[in-house]
């Protein structure tokens, strides 16, 4: 498989700094916290599928404890990998902030699993290489879906996970136009969905920019969230090296770069673990991270968009790897000052929806946590829901048309108008 | 025994073959709780549904394999660790709430509810359940009563002990029990509670749920030293007010917790008190004022309270993730929970906090101050063996000074395995051997939680009993003769009704004796032969007040005769001779006792077949309060667990009641 996992992390990003992935791990005293708020788990309600069951297994994993080589360890160890969305629940419930996330992607990396369908692999790898290809292939795609081929194609073995994503897909969408400019004061990197799928999610986070002064969009720039995720590690440090140069050839390499997916944000924040051990890597990776503003950083006191949205709000800010990170606390503050009594603050326990394109890749395990977080919705009686990305901005759509259709769903940015 | 293949077979005809694990993986995933002890089991059972116990327990039996009950493993002791391996019956999926009925106030509940969930059903309609530990968002029901759980609203409304009110059981050999509060003879709900799984498997609760109540205001207090803060903590007591909670901590808990759930602690202030008084907005603003002036006494340096419930939430957030967020310091955390009788606070902590230094251990402390309890939070790297060693020395050390300076070595979580060793440095061998006594007359087999709460060998460590009161001495001694001769005997009151020609009695005409009425921890200690009447007296001439009527009965009668089983909550500590001639000693002036089995419940309401009291502590108030009225007494029935104890602690029927006599006649 050309998607495997072959490299590990050392260290990871955590509330203390880089730490060693053992030290990291070993930081859980299994208080279980972050249990109830783990969607696996309140469906299951079994231990390995707990964050603390997952911190435990790597924690064994790494001593020697457990092998996971034969059957049926293996392939509990690998339901109990896949069953997590990365939502960053556990984070938030963690008094510790101890990192689950990170340490189930490093649970991948030593199980070596693959969860990327590899058609959908080489179709993201077509990205970086050919970018223009890629292009045409979004667009004859959009195209075939509307012509309803593509669903047929989804029927095919290796396409199956087509099916989801033609489901979860805007009915219509094109590729976004944007800007270039030599002396830019600041970087847009657009996400592949605001890129392909949204582009009014484009275009308004390119306003809202160019408010700022000149704006330069890195078009086909993969952020290398992806390949992190559900890909091979090496490959995602190469796409983050890149965009650091990129970053440092443009002005005085400290513009400001902006993202409209908080997800990259996130990934982004934290790409110094990549670099853990070179020194000169790691300090242009802390340049580079300390560079990285989302949409909340932008947004206007007063949103001129306020009175366009139907009341109460809600903000699920699921989001890969962690819940608590400055964006997502400061959406929360706009829309409680925006919206005062009509803001509806989630608890503890409140579904929410599975980030980094779950859908894409593990649609068959989508449905069942978005279920949570509409859910949620609905027992809130919210009518319009803020989510903090484009692509769960399009998971949510779809299942809140379906099962709770009085919910809007809007990406933070539509604030702005 | 082992795990046979033929045992698993016919397990997972009851459960199926998805139930029962044997992996490597789910073994190793189940093998720990929230405390350092791990041991994997053979085997792991996912219970689904309540009715598949007892089959389950009954092939357990059969083929003699040892169980743990176990549902999010969250204790503090190691309670939860399959020491003997054996088999856990992981009982989360038994997560149904069953019956509200908010008009006869109770919920009926399966034992993997999650309490916070259950809270969360209560509150739109009006009610709370009044136990609140603070892992409340993932610890359950079962749970809760297992290891008889508090929290901060303790200290007004009891713990779990207080408010189940009936329970569904399995013994360890697969027999099904019903408990209720109304049955007659002892409160074998109350000796559960606690029981720490050992006795068997729960699997149905009916717990109390009570009105919410409207008025609430929460203090957050900070002091420039813990001393000053646990002084206030004494003289809140002694003033009689008693906070909804109160509960301390020191810079360090303050620290890291603050980091976590941004509630506006003061970061530098040496100690924080966070305190909730409720009731009336009259009495709650009596109370503030007066909250106030002791503070600023003891040198407060800031006397605040939430103004919103959600500032008031934020206070709560921090004290509730405390544990929690000692992650933020330490990669592992060694807690204790030993509690001393609340004016024994101020020197306890003097005297913990001396051991912390000489042993140069980094530790947080948090306390539930207005029950004497508190919780070191000792730093550690369990990786580093040497670490371990000296932190588990600290922690034993801390406990053996609770046990001191009079109280206990553990207050809310239990002994579990971790703490079983200082068993024997608390009670001594009678006591002991008691506890073990119910342990083997309802687990002959020893197939239920194993080698938790019992010390190894205790009868050569246990310490020295204590020294016994004259009059009781003499009762031992004619005990003793009954004994020798064999002669069976009566045991009766000042003012038994027992009707009787038999010149064989055990009388406690002769425990008279009023031994202290403590003002400052608000507790009395009488010996059971005195009256109610002379009781009232005494206690009114102090000035403070019990739930007990005045009245011709003794205080030994009113407890063991059924009459009053809402005095049960209220008894703290008990003395009593039991039939082998054995003195026991349980409790004290303590607010809260979790080390071994409840004693004092086994023995409310025995009517005299289990042993003569010879002695009560039990706690009165400021102000008064409502006086309980007599129930009629329901004669002995023929419940099956109290036959069963009965029999073990007097195989000879010794002790006879007036059914039996009859019979001899």
């Amino acid at each position: 498989m050309p998607n495997i996992q072959r490299e590990h992390l050392t260290s990871l990003q955590t509330l203390n700094g880089l730490r060693n992935i053992q030290d990291s791990v070993s930081f859980c005293n299994r208080c279980g916290m972050c249990a109830s708020v783990c969607p696996s788990y309140q469906q299951t309600r079994q231990e390995p599928f707990s964050p603390r069951g997952r911190n435990q297994t790597l924690r064994l994993m790494l001593s020697g404890k457990v092998k996971l080589k034969r059957e049926p360890e293996r392939k509990l160890a690998e339901e109990m990998v896949r069953s997590c969305v990365l939502c960053g629940q556990c984070v938030q419930a963690c008094p510790g902030e101890i990192p689950t996330p990170e340490h189930v992607l490093e649970l991948r990396r030593r199980l070596g699993i693959s969860l990327l369908p590899t058609t959908l692999f080489l179709l993201l790898r077509l990205r970086q290489t050919a970018p223009k290809l890629f292009a045409v292939f979004v667009k004859i795609g959009l195209a075939l879906r509307w012509t309803g081929v593509l669903y047929l194609l989804a029927c095919v073995p290796g396409f199956t996970w087509g099916w989801h994503v033609l489901q979860i897909l805007p009915r219509k969408a094109a590729s976004s136009a944007g800007g270039y400019c030599t002396d830019p004061s600041l970087i847009y990197l657009p996400s592949l969905e605001a890129e392909y799928l949204m582009p009014t999610l484009f275009q308004q986070t390119y306003d809202l920019a160019s408010h700022r002064g000149n704006v330069l969009v890195w078009r086909n720039t993969p952020s290398g969230l992806f390949e992190y995720i559900y890909g091979d590690i090496r490959r995602a440090r190469k796409l983050v090296r890149q965009l650091i140069s990129k970053h440092a050839a443009v002005g005085d390499g400290k513009r400001p770069v902006l993202t409209d997916s908080i997800d990259i944000y996130n990934f982004l924040t934290r790409s110094t673990q990549l670099f853990a051990g070179f020194k000169l890597l790691e300090r242009k990776a802390e340049n580079f991270a300390a560079c990285i503003r989302y949409v909340t950083d932008f947004l206007p006191e007063k949103a001129p968009a306020k009175n366009t949205f139907a009341m109460p709000v809600q903000l699920l800010s699921g989001a890969a790897f962690s819940q608590q990170t400055l964006p997502q606390l400061k959406a929360q503050q706009i829309l409680r000052s925006l919206f005062r009594e009509n803001f509806v603050q989630c608890g503890y326990k409140d579904g929410t929806i599975p980030p980094v394109g779950c859908g894409f890749v593990k649609h068959t395990r989508a449905p069942a946590y978005s279920l949570l977080a509409v859910q949620s919705i609905s027992a809130h009686q919210t009518k319009t829901v803020f989510v903090l990305s484009g692509l769960a901005a399009l998971e949510l759509t779809f299942y809140a048309r379906k099962f709770y259709p009085v919910a809007q769903v809007r990406h933070i940015i539509e604030l702005n108008g | 025994m082992k795990l046979t293949p033929v045992a698993k077979k016919q397990l997972v005809k009851i459960l199926g073959s998805a139930s029962v694990l044997t992996d490597e993986l789910s073994l190793a995933l189940y093998a720990y709780d929230c405390s350092l002890s791990r041991t994997r089991p053979e085997g792991v059972l996912l219970i689904n549904k309540c009715e598949q116990i007892a089959p389950v327990l009954r092939v357990l039996h059969q083929y003699h394999i040892p169980f743990v009950p176990r549902a999010s493993a969250t204790n503090h002791a190691g309670s939860c660790v399959p020491l003997q391996g054996g088999v856990i019956l992981n009982l989360t999926a038994l997560d149904h709430v069953l019956e509200i009925n908010t008009k006869q106030q109770f919920a009926l509940v399966e034992p993997g509810v999650i309490t916070a969930d259950l809270q969360e059903r209560l509150a739109p309609l009006g009610y709370f359940y009044a136990p609140d530990p603070a892992s409340q968002r993932v610890c359950t029901l079962g749970g809760n009563m297992a290891q008889n759980a508090s929290g901060a609203r303790c200290l007004k409304y009891g713990g779990t002990l207080d408010h189940v009110l009936a329970a569904d059981f399995v013994l360890a050999d697969g027999t099904e029990v019903s408990l209720s509060r109304q049955d007659a003879g002892p409160d074998f709900i109350g000796l559960l509670c606690g029981s720490e799984g050992t006795l068997g498997v729960l699997t149905k609760l009916k717990v109390r749920i009570l009105p919410l109540v409207k008025q609430v205001r929460t203090f957050l207090i900070s002091f420039p030293s813990l001393q000053n803060s646990v002084e206030v903590v004494s003289e809140l007591t002694a003033q009689g007010i008693v906070p909804r909670c109160l509960e301390a901590m020191d810079k360090l808990t303050a620290q890291s917790v603050e980091a976590f759930s941004h509630a506006g602690y003061p970061t530098e202030a040496e100690a924080l008190l966070i305190l909730e008084l409720d009731g009336t907005l009259a009495n709650i603003e009596r109370e503030t004022q007066l909250v106030e002036k002791i503070c600023r006494h003891h040198k407060a340096l800031q006397v605040i309270f939430a103004k919103t419930e959600e500032e008031r939430q934020k206070l709560w957030k921090g004290r509730r993730n405390a544990f929690a967020a000692m992650s933020r310091l330490a990669p592992s955390v060694m807690v204790g929970d030993g509690t001393v009788p609340r004016s024994n606070l101020p020197q306890a902590l003097k005297r913990v906090q001396q051991v912390l230094q000489n042993h140069h251990a980094k530790a947080s402390l948090l306390f539930h101050a207005g029950d004497g309890n508190f919780h070191p939070h000792l730093l550690f790297d369990e990786r580093n063996q040497l670490q371990t060693v000296r932190t588990t020395r600290v922690l034993r050390e801390i406990l053996k000074i609770c046990v001191d300076e009079q109280g206990t070595l553990s207050g809310e979580h239990g002994i579990g395995v971790e703490k079983r060793a200082l068993m024997a440095y608390q009670y001594d061998v009678d006591t002991l051997s008691a506890m073990a006594r119910i342990k083997q007359v309802l687990d002959p087999q020893n197939l239920s939680n194993p080698l938790k709460i019992f010390p190894h060998q205790f009868t050569e460590k246990a310490r020295e009993p204590m020294a016994l009161r004259l009059n009781v001495q003499v009762l031992q001694d004619t005990l003793l003769s009954y004994i020798r001769a064999k002669e069976p005997f009566f045991i009766c009151g000042q003012n038994s009704q027992l009707k009787t020609k038999a010149s064989t009695l055990l009388s406690a005409k002769t425990l008279q004796e009023i031994i202290e009425i403590d003002t400052a921890n608000y507790t009395v200690t009488a010996q059971a032969g005195v009256t109610l009447n002379t009781l009232y007296k005494a206690l009114h001439k102090a000035g403070i007040y019990s739930i007990l009527p005045d009245g011709k009965g003794t205080l030994g009668g009113a407890f063991c005769s059924g009459k009053f089983p809402e005095f049960y909550a209220h008894v703290i500590g008990i003395e009593a001779l039991l039939p082998d001639g054995s003195c026991v000693h349980y409790g004290g002036k303590l607010m809260k006792n979790a080390a071994g089995y409840h004693l004092t419940r086994l023995l409310a309401g025995s009517q005299g077949t289990l042993g003569l009291v010879t002695q009560l502590t039990f706690r009165v108030f400021a102000y008064p309060q409502t006086v309980l009225k007599a129930k009629p007494v329901q004669q002995k029935s023929s419940n099956f667990l109290w036959k069963r104890i009965r029999d073990g602690f007097d195989p000879s029927h010794l002790i006879l009641n007036c059914k039996e006599e009859k019979a001899r006649a």
